[in-house]
């Protein structure tokens, strides 16, 4: 039982990398005028998952999930200044992949 | 003469087992061939994507090139050399053309494999420059 648990925890691991930095990104077709018109509304997260069960994934997270998850909640069109990070956590048989994406929103 | 040149190395090659072992390399290199492998996805799709100060005279241009950028890192065995970054693709593409920002942005990403031995992954993104 205690062997298990120790295995168990042993094979508990995750990593998250950064994987892009972009000046501005959105995953509507916006006008110019409303993105000059656009204005900040706070800093936010997103993020988008996939479950895998013994290295078989279910499907790849999608970046432009993860930008919506940001844009949806305060009614935003575009974010500045973001940071994409890939994380991946282990849970010995099975695991998720995300992407996790933090920028300002502006709308 | 030429036929009767090759008759003879077969001989010399099945009758030497020394020269039989020369074709491990090549087994080696048919199993590596046989279980290469490769695979793609699409990681996201976005409207609109820049590294770079956005003009947004550029952006409202009728229409601009269609570009493929790649970032790409080594697997020499089983360790990643480095990491891809997907920034670094909409920059590649962006280079292309000198534009400030991809419109239509489709990002993938490409895995190719020989298990244990070497791999190349790259993210990719593919849009038009503006």
């Amino acid at each position: 039982m205690r062997l298990a648990a120790v295995l168990a925890l042993a094979g508990t691991v995750g990593c998250a990398v950064h994987v892009a930095s972009l000046k501005v990104v959105t995953t509507k077709r916006i006008p110019a005028d409303r993105i000059r018109s656009a204005r900040s509304r706070g800093w936010r997260d997103g993020h988008s998952c996939r479950f895998w069960l013994v290295g078989l994934p279910f499907g790849l997270p999608q970046v432009d999930e993860a930008i919506d998850e940001a844009l949806a909640p305060v009614g935003g069109i575009l974010m500045r200044d973001v940071t994409v990070t890939s994380a991946h956590s282990v849970y010995v048989l099975f695991g998720w992949h995300c992407y996790r994406v933090r920028g300002e929103v502006f709308g | 003469m030429t036929t009767q040149g090759c008759a003879g190395a077969r001989v010399v090659i099945a009758g030497s087992p020394v020269r039989l072992g020369s074709w491990r390399p090549l087994a080696l290199l048919g199993l590596a061939v046989a279980t290469a492998s490769g695979c793609t996805g699409t990681t996201g799709h976005l409207a609109l994507a820049s590294t770079r100060d956005l003009d947004l005279a550029a952006i409202e241009k009728p229409s601009g090139r269609r570009v493929k950028g790649r970032s790409c890192i080594h697997v020499v065995t089983v360790v990643p050399i480095g990491m891809p970054k997907f920034d670094a693709a909409i920059e590649d593409a962006l280079r292309q053309t000198g534009g400030t920002a991809l419109v239509d942005v489709v990002v993938g990403y490409e895995v190719y494999d020989i298990p244990f031995v070497y791999g190349l992954a790259c993210y990719v993104a593919e849009g038009e420059a503006r």
